[in-house]
């Protein structure tokens, strides 16, 4: 099998992209980060006898999803599964921060995710099954405030990975949405983590069970992952509960937490 | 230490990476002088190495990760780096050595530790002594003018180590090593 894995340098791209090869998968790893890249992809290639495609590219960027998917068709790659791992999020309130921050939350997390999985499907193998993986959150399940953008845009992704299962059923494709809470993916999530406290540990997830968790749940037809028991029973509160009363306590919450984490 | 599971941007478990494979790389960069000077290398290890066996088969401990488990084992790692320094540099007036500084009271297990293994330091770090009682050990290690002869010291004594410390190991780990690091101690720097 071949996988083609955006966000590959970040915390949970590296944790997808070494259970890949744990398995045995080929890859294609794309990143913003060039060095990144060039540094996992080698990491990987140390340990395991895969092969590794690397192509580093701002997703959000005109004409650069276009040419990753071209370099791809370049190297006779075909996929089986495509894991839309890139996302980017900015704390803070919605007023305070410049729109330029606010539109680039929905041109990666929105946009170039939707246009990579529209291009990958033309990169899929002409026999066999499809998986798609969308890195989804525990924050799509109810209104965020502090991290309104984020949280929309992950709700987006979410809705958008069911709906896009459903279409896709007749044609031999799986998808699946995960929705985890937080990750030591990089030094300011743990930060940030620790400034939420029991609830932030008690939320937290393994990167390398949530990926392996992630890619066995997605090969047995999984349409919706969230990972952790606690997190899973807050997300069945999330439908049952008025969503203006959980937004009402979440920005209690995270009001307290990000004063304390970007103090 | 680290409490969960992380990578370095390698893709390579953190404490592996830190507490072994850099030690590993940084001496492969210095082993030019290290030969001209008959220099001596020392590494903290620590009394974990002892009770514990390498995980070949998942070095990385991407299954059942257990930090206790993953510290140990990268204290075995100094000591067989030690070992495989001695069995390939001896001859060429190199030294290595293992030391277990005892219990200090520094900031190891807080340093983006949480929960269990931060309180557990908490604790432990209360009995620790000054890290001015075990560098005495790298000051005798390092001063006299002939290496001390064994592997493995505390508080300036030579001490019995783990079973685990074998030429078979100390190969095996030294290979695994250079294809991790990209580097290869026959074609030095």
């Amino acid at each position: 099998m071949t996988a083609l894995i955006t966000g590959a340098a970040g915390g949970l791209g590296r944790a997808f992209a070494l259970e890949c090869a744990e398995r045995g998968y080929d890859l294609l790893l794309t990143d913003i980060n060039a060095d990144g890249l060039q540094r996992v992809s080698q990491g990987i290639k140390r340990q395991y006898d895969v092969r590794i495609y690397e192509k580093a590219c701002d997703m959000t960027e005109g004409g650069a999803v276009d040419g990753l998917v071209a370099y791809a068709e370049g190297q006779g790659i075909r996929l089986d599964l495509l894991l839309n791992v890139a996302g980017i999020d900015h704390e803070g309130g919605f007023a305070q921060k410049s729109f330029d921050s606010i539109s680039g939350i929905l041109r990666l997390n929105i946009e170039a995710t939707l246009r990579m999985t529209h291009q990958a499907l033309g990169l899929r193998r002409r026999t066999g099954r499809f998986y798609i993986v969308f890195v989804s959150s525990l924050a799509s399940m109810y209104p965020m405030p502090l991290k309104a953008t984020y949280a929309a845009s992950k709700r987006f992704l979410l809705d958008f990975s069911i709906a896009l299962g459903q279409e896709l059923k007749g044609e031999n494709v799986s998808v699946l949405a995960l929705c985890p809470g937080g990750m030591p993916t990089r030094e300011d999530c743990i930060q940030a983590m620790d400034a939420q406290g029991f609830w932030g540990r008690a939320t937290a997830s393994d990167l390398e069970k949530v990926a392996r968790r992630t890619i066995s749940r997605v090969l047995r037809g999984g349409r919706v992952y969230v990972p952790g028991i606690v997190n899973h029973t807050f997300s069945i509160a999330g439908r049952v509960l008025s969503p203006c009363a959980v937004a009402g306590l979440l920005y209690r919450r995270w009001r307290r937490a990000q004063q304390k984490w970007l103090a | 230490m680290r409490s969960c599971y992380t990578t370095t941007e390698d893709g390579y478990e953190t404490a592996f990476a830190v507490n072994h494979l850099a030690g590993f790389l940084l001496t492969y960069l210095l082993m030019p002088g290290l030969i001209a000077g008959r220099g001596r290398v020392l590494t903290t290890s620590s009394a974990s190495h002892k009770m514990m066996k390498m995980r070949w088969k998942d070095i990385m401990f991407r299954h059942g990760y257990n930090p206790l488990l993953v510290y140990k084992q990268s204290k075995l790692c100094n000591m067989l780096l030690a070992y495989g320094l001695n069995e390939r540099f001896g001859s060429s007036g190199v030294s290595a050595y293992g030391i277990d500084p005892g219990l200090v009271k520094t900031d190891i297990g807080l340093k983006n530790t949480g929960g269990i293994v931060k309180a557990v330091w908490k604790l432990r770090q209360k009995g620790g002594v000054s890290p001015e009682i075990p560098a005495k050990t790298y000051a005798f290690l390092c001063g006299g003018p002939e290496p001390p002869k064994g592997l493995y010291y505390r508080l300036c004594r030579e001490e019995r180590y783990s079973r685990e410390i074998n030429k078979q190991n100390a190969d095996k780990l030294w290979e695994l090593s250079e294809q991790l690091c990209g580097v290869c101690f026959k074609s030095p720097v």
